[in-house]
Parts: C-alpha cells; sequence; structure tokens
C-alpha cells in the first residue's frame, strides 16, 4: 500500500497539469456545495424573515350574523348597540371568542403565539361618527407587533406598556385629522385617556383608530353594556411558526374556532412559499448540476489519463506488476487529488463565505456547520473513488499483450 | 546445463481472427529452453516471434498446447501468481526498452523490485548497484529521454536483470543500437546467464549480434519452428 501511495504521488508530481485540472474540479465541486449550502441557508432564512415580517400571522375572529351554539358568547352580541357601537373587525359586527380556546390555539405546533384582541366600535365623542378602538393584550408583543401595531411603528412619544393604564395611543390619520398630539386628553365613552403617542401602523389585519391595553378597553366595553362579560375577546392574534406552517396553522385555527370563523391575513405568504421554493430548488439544481459536470471532468481527466498511459501500464503488467498493484495505485492517484482538491475547496469555500460583502449574507451569522463542511469535503472524495474505480476497471481490461502489439 | 528445463512448451497454438478471417500464426511450437542456455529464435516480421515471446512469458495465452515453468504449468496459475512468476523469475527485454518516460533510470530499475519483500532503501541501493555496474552512476537521476539509446537500453537491462531472473526473454536487444554498444550489451547479459546459470532466449529478425554466439539457433517460419541445426 505504501508503494501504490508513493508511485501514486510520484505521477501526480510528474503529470502536474493534468493532477492540477483534476484536482480543480474537486476543489470547485467542494467549494460549490459549502457554497450553494450557506447561500441556501441565507436566501432561506431571509425569505424566512420577509415572510414573518409580512406574512406569517393572522386575525381571526366570528362575525356576528353567524351563530354557532357552543362556541359563542351569545348573549355579549345581543347587546350589540343599533346606534352602531359593538363588537367589529374589519368593520363587520363580531360574537365574541372563549378565552379557553385562545389558549388551545396558542398551543398549536404550527402557532409561535397568539393573543387576545378586543376591537370595539364606539361612537365619537367629538361630534358625529365612529372610532374604532383596539385592545391589546401588551405582554404579548409577538403576536400583535405584526397584526395590530409595533413598538417600532410610533411616530411620536412612548409605545404603551402593561401596565400603562389610562394610555392610548393614537393612528397617526386619526391624529392628524382630530389635532390630537402626544400629551392630549380625549374622552372615549365616560372616560379620559391620554395619549401617550402616536403610531402609524402599516395596512395591517387589526388596525384601529386607538390603541389601549386590553383591560383598558374591557374596562371600556364594561361601561358602555348593560350587562357585563368576563373578559370579552373578539378576535385572536396569531403568528404562524413560520411561513411554511402558515397554512397549517390556519387550517387548524379554523377547526378551533369553527368553519364561519374568518381568518384575515396577507396573501403574500403563499406566493412567498412558492418563491422560496423555487430559488431553493433552482439553487441546488443548479449546485447539482455544476457537481454532476465537475465531477464527470474529473473522472474524464482521471479516465484519459489512463487512456495515454496505457503503454506504461502494459509495460508494468509486463514486468511482473499485478492486477492489484495497477489497480491501487489508480485508486491512490485518485484519492490523493480527491482529498486535496476537497480540503482545498472547503477553504476555499471558507475564505469566500468570510469574503462575502454583507448584503449578499443578509446579516446572518457566518458560521458553517460541520455538516456542509464534511458535505464538501465528501462529495469530492466519493467522486474521486468513483474515477478511480471506473478508471481501474479500464486498465484491468486493457490486455498487455494487445497493448505491446501497439507500440 | 542439466536435463530439467526451465521452460517448455509443448504444441503451442494461436491465431488471431481479422475482419472475420482466422489467422494462425502459431502452428504447434514445441521448445524447450535449459539452464545456461542461450537460444536464438529468428524469423522474419510477421511470423509470430513477438507472439511467442509473450506466450513464453505468460503475457498472452495460447489457443492450446502447453507452457511450464520449472516444471508448473501456466494454466494452474493464477493472474496474480503469473505476474508474480515473471516479476521475480522471468526477465524481459524489449526492443524499444519501454521505459516508463516520466519516471528516471533509478525509478524505472527500481519499480521491477515492487512487491519485493525488502526495504525501500535496500530497493534504491540494490537498483544504484546494479546501474553502477553498468555504467549509469551518474545517470541516475535522468529520465529515459535525457538518455542515449544506448544508455536506455542498459537501463532496460538492469530492469529485467534486478531480480535475478532465471530467464530473459529478449526481443532484440541489440536491434536498437550501433554493433559495438550492441557487443557491449551482449556481453552484459551473457555474463549474468553465465553467472547465474539462468537462460536466455533472444528473438530477432536478423540483426542480433550475438548469433553466432547462441548455443541453439530456431527459426520461425509459416508458423512453425525449425532448428537451424536441422
Amino acid at each position: 500500500m505504501h508503494d501504490a501511495f508513493k508511485y501514486a504521488w510520484r505521477e501526480i508530481n510528474r503529470r502536474k497539469q493534468r493532477s492540477t485540472g483534476r484536482m480543480f474540479s474537486y476543489l470547485i465541486t467542494g467549494a460549490i456545495i459549502v457554497l450553494a449550502a450557506f447561500l441556501s441557508g441565507t436566501t432561506r432564512d431571509s425569505t424566512q424573515q420577509v415572510l414573518w415580517d409580512i406574512g406569517a400571522h393572522t386575525v381571526a375572529y366570528i362575525p356576528r350574523l353567524t351563530i354557532e351554539g357552543c362556541c359563542i358568547q351569545t348573549y355579549a352580541t345581543d347587546l350589540y348597540d343599533p346606534d352602531r357601537e359593538g363588537f367589529v373587525i374589519n368593520n363587520a359586527p363580531t360574537n365574541l371568542i372563549f378565552n379557553e380556546q385562545i389558549e388551545i390555539i396558542r398551543d398549536l405546533p404550527n402557532v409561535a403565539d397568539a393573543a387576545p384582541y378586543l376591537m370595539f366600535r364606539i361612537r365619537s365623542s367629538l361630534g358625529t361618527g365612529e372610532w374604532v378602538l383596539g385592545g391589546i393584550d401588551l405582554t404579548r408583543p409577538v403576536a400583535h407587533s405584526a397584526t395590530v401595531v409595533a413598538k417600532s411603528q410610533v411616530v411620536e412619544g412612548e409605545f404603551i406598556g402593561p401596565g400603562d393604564n389610562g394610555l392610548i395611543m393614537v393612528e397617526q390619520e386619526f391624529a392628524g385629522v382630530y389635532d390630537l398630539g402626544v400629551g392630549s386628553e380625549l374622552m372615549l365613552g365616560d372616560i379620559t385617556y391620554r395619549i401617550a403617542a402616536i403610531v402609524n401602523p402599516p395596512l395591517r389585519p387589526g388596525k384601529a383608530n386607538i390603541y389601549m391595553s386590553l383591560p383598558d378597553l374591557r374596562e371600556l366595553v364594561a361601561s358602555r353594556l348593560d350587562e357585563t362579560t368576563d373578559d370579552p375577546v373578539n378576535a385572536v392574534l396569531v403568528e404562524s411558526a413560520g411561513a411554511r406552517f402558515h397554512e397549517a396553522a390556519m387550517a387548524d385555527i379554523s377547526n378551533i374556532l369553527g368553519q364561519s370563523s374568518r381568518i384575515s391575513s396577507f396573501g403574500c405568504w403563499r406566493p412567498g412559499i412558492t418563491a422560496m421554493g423555487i430559488t431553493d430548488n433552482a439553487t441546488w439544481t443548479i449546485t447539482a448540476v455544476v457537481i454532476i459536470c465537475m465531477l464527470l471532468i474529473a473522472l474524464k481527466i482521471q479516465y484519459s489519463s489512463i487512456i495515454l498511459r496505457q503503454v506504461d501500464i502494459g509495460v508494468l503488467k509486463a514486468i511482473g506488476w499485478s492486477d492489484r498493484n495497477i489497480v491501487f495505485q489508480i485508486m491512490a492517484e485518485s484519492l490523493i487529488c480527491a482529498l486535496a482538491g476537497g480540503l482545498a475547496g472547503v477553504a476555499v469555500s471558507w475564505i469566500i463565505i468570510h469574503a462575502l460583502p454583507d448584503y449578499l449574507t443578509a446579516g446572518r451569522d457566518r458560521l458553517i456547520e460541520p455538516m456542509v463542511f464534511a458535505g464538501g469535503f465528501l462529495v469530492p472524495v466519493l467522486g474521486g473513488m468513483v474515477a478511480g474505480v471506473a478508471s481501474s476497471v479500464k486498465a484491468l481490461r486493457m490486455k498487455t499483450a494487445d497493448i505491446l502489439r501497439t507500440i | 546445463m542439466t536435463d530439467i528445463p526451465i521452460l517448455s512448451c509443448r504444441n503451442i497454438k494461436k491465431g488471431f481472427t481479422v475482419r472475420g478471417k482466422f489467422i494462425e500464426v502459431l502452428k504447434g511450437i514445441s521448445l524447450e529452453v535449459f539452464p545456461g542456455e542461450h537460444i536464438v529464435i529468428n524469423g522474419r516480421s510477421g511470423e509470430g516471434k513477438s507472439v511467442l515471446q509473450w506466450i513464453l512469458s505468460g503475457i498472452d495465452y495460447p489457443d492450446s498446447g502447453e507452457i511450464l515453468f520449472e516444471g508448473v504449468p501456466y494454466h494452474k496459475l493464477k493472474r496474480e501468481e503469473i505476474s508474480n512468476l515473471r516479476r521475480e523469475r522471468i526477465g524481459l527485454v524489449f526492443q524499444n526498452f519501454n521505459l516508463i518516460p516520466s519516471w528516471t533510470a533509478l525509478e524505472n530499475v527500481e519499480s521491477a523490485l515492487l512487491n519485493s519483500n525488502i526495504s525501500p532503501e535496500d530497493k534504491r541501493e540494490e537498483a544504484i548497484s546494479l546501474l553502477a555496474k553498468m555504467d549509469m552512476a551518474d545517470r541516475l537521476d535522468n529520465l529515459p529521454v535525457e538518455l542515449s539509446i544506448g544508455q536506455q537500453q542498459r537501463v532496460a537491462l538492469a530492469r529485467a536483470l534486478i531480480n535475478r531472473p532465471s530467464l530473459i526473454i529478449a526481443d532484440e536487444p541489440t536491434g536498437n543500437v550501433d554493433d559495438e554498444t550492441g557487443k557491449e550489451l551482449l556481453n552484459i547479459l551473457l555474463a549474468y546467464v553465465r553467472e547465474n546459470n539462468s537462460a536466455m532466449v533472444v528473438t530477432t529478425h536478423g540483426h542480433y549480434v550475438g548469433t553466432e554466439l547462441a548455443d541453439r539457433v530456431f527459426w520461425i517460419r509459416d508458423g512453425r519452428i525449425f532448428s537451424a541445426f536441422d
């Protein structure tokens, strides 16, 4: 075996161009595997993040016109004010949802978080018209940030916290219409609230004119209804576990709230998922094609090398080298090239990944999983073994006498 | 000479199919080679000298007939065993030397010692020593292309002799060199045969300088072998 590696190394050393070509093919194969895995991961993470921000969340509610016995607290909706006050979502009257149902939804495997949400329409205290109030469970920012309002959307003032009673946040356009600012006071029903912040959330399923804590809105609602309710909630804000799980999460929620429930979500997750799939598939298809091409090139070089050396092989067989000696040398040659190429490929990919501009990595950590490195190293080695076996078979099939006849 | 042949072949037949037509090249060759013998087989090109040479050395197989090396028939040996036999007991010398072009003179000679049970250092020492005996001590690290024709043939001879074979099979060993160099090479070979009680079978088409010194001379004609003294 030692001799096989000695003679293999000699061949590699003496036929530098061919050996370099082989090693380069393995290098490219290894590097591309690591790079493709890294960039694919980056693309997937980025897409996932984008979809998380805009698409992997929903507001679920039950429209009032649909009555489903066990799931509906009908007494509250029966107190619907004919002068347009009452529980609404998307400007349509709704029924109430049991808090236990929200707990069940929160525990679903496809759901990252679920929070109760209360939307109530109230008559304006500044002339005619109605305002929509949103009562947020401020202890669950994951659920409300993407569906209702987030801290980052504060234009002026301070985002209210879980213990901030008597404080409200006003939507920027609404504040403009009524000339309201941070610190202004606003009467809702019979209660006066101070404006803590002006916010400007983009289009959201649970967008309201005024936001306050859930306990404050419940207190206000209770003051408007003749009959008290236990912690009323008319919507559930859901953040899915990810864009890939969004459809399943929505189906689960629908099962829990009943078929008459409505699930308001942005539709961008669906093309987003498709785009992710296309990007992922395209990346790996291109990678596979390049890897196959590179391995075929390495195989071709190795195979050609055997054809070109057939006289040498014939002479060595004639002077007593056995088939095993020939095979060991060819395999050793192939393995040395593949090992060197694979190692170099992994090293080159590491350098490239650390040299990539930030916009290509989307701020992703540049640590590479050991399994990816192992793949980048082992695939070329495997390719080298295949090339070695194919070339060995060719060498074994060569008949010494036939070769000598050609000299 | 002893009565036990190193090599004997009986009624060897070999043919090839060329463009659908079967051509029988060897039509029943029988020959015995004894230790210490120097045998020359003459023949024109295409008469089957090389085919016979390859069959005698186990590189090619006859269609029929039997070859025995020191009493052991080739057909009872596995491929690996025939390779070992060829490496350890038979020294092959080619007309065109057939040195590996990318290996130095020393490496070419060393290559014949593959699988020998001696250390790499000893292999090297042995190869250097043999090349030095052939006045090649200062050309050890030269590639074949950097050597003269005569020097290349010396390297080829060293490669053939380094395992101390009991039989040398040579194809026109002096065919590509001038007469003076040819005689030098012949002296090396004959000295080896004498010293080791080996045998040598040389095939030639007439330009072998040692024909006059041969113990027996044969002719191959029309696929059959004839003794020149018959």
